[in-house]
């Protein structure tokens, strides 16, 4: 529940300031807010998991096929996402008390492997939102 | 990452203030519904607020330099 929890305030905040970053470079301001709203209003990372499909649906707003840049940036990310979405299916698990016969038992090893897993994505998305706004924008963002 | 940051002035903006913001040609009102913290650009602050344009409500992100705090 925690690393789920960690890496969801995570990755919502790379978006935040993503979108800061691309309206404050790019818009007039009477424009900025619109957009703002367009990028940010019912966006999943504010109430859903960080399940692979939340995660590529809020970045892919931002005009990148979030996923596939993520994969092409370490191909050790293709591992991670599947540890990923297997981390959400026991955190729904845990938080429903609900466990699909496929769930069988939790060791503390997997666990390791989900944060671990977790963290390397975190640096690559990290670097893939770098790369992109600055090719956007012009500039690095951070 | 965390992306260094420069301390900035946490502003006075807590949740439930009522606020305007600037929205293409106007203004409207708005309600600040979560502080982000310095997240922004250079460290700036960030809030998220609560307006209603027509009948619908929507939720989105701001700096708090860009929203102007009412009675």
């Amino acid at each position: 529940m925690l690393v789920s929890s960690h890496f969801q305030g995570f990755c919502r905040d790379l978006h935040s300031e993503a979108v800061d970053c691309l309206v404050n470079a790019a818009m007039p301001p009477a424009v900025k807010n619109v957009l703002r709203a367009r990028l940010t209003a019912d966006r999943k990372l504010d109430k859903g998991n960080p399940n692979p499909g939340n995660l590529g649906s809020d970045f892919g707003r931002l005009g990148l096929a979030f996923w596939d840049k993520v994969r092409a940036a370490d191909r050790r990310s293709v591992r991670r996402q599947d540890l990923l979405e297997e981390l959400n299916e026991w955190r729904n698990a845990i938080a429903h008390q609900d466990f699909p016969a496929k769930l069988a038992v939790l060791h503390l090893s997997r666990v390791r492997g989900f944060r671990s897993a977790c963290t390397g994505l975190a640096r690559t998305f990290d670097r893939v939102l770098r790369r992109c706004i600055a090719a956007m924008v012009g500039a690095p963002p951070w | 990452m965390p992306h260094a940051r420069a301390a900035t002035k946490k502003p006075s903006l807590p949740v439930g203030k009522e606020v305007r913001i600037r929205m293409g040609t106007g203004d409207v009102k708005a309600t600040v519904v979560e502080d982000r913290g310095a997240i922004g650009v250079g460290g700036r602050h960030l809030v998220r607020v609560r307006v209603e344009i027509g009948e619908e409500q929507q939720e989105f992100e701001l700096p708090a330099d860009e929203v102007t705090a009412t009675a």
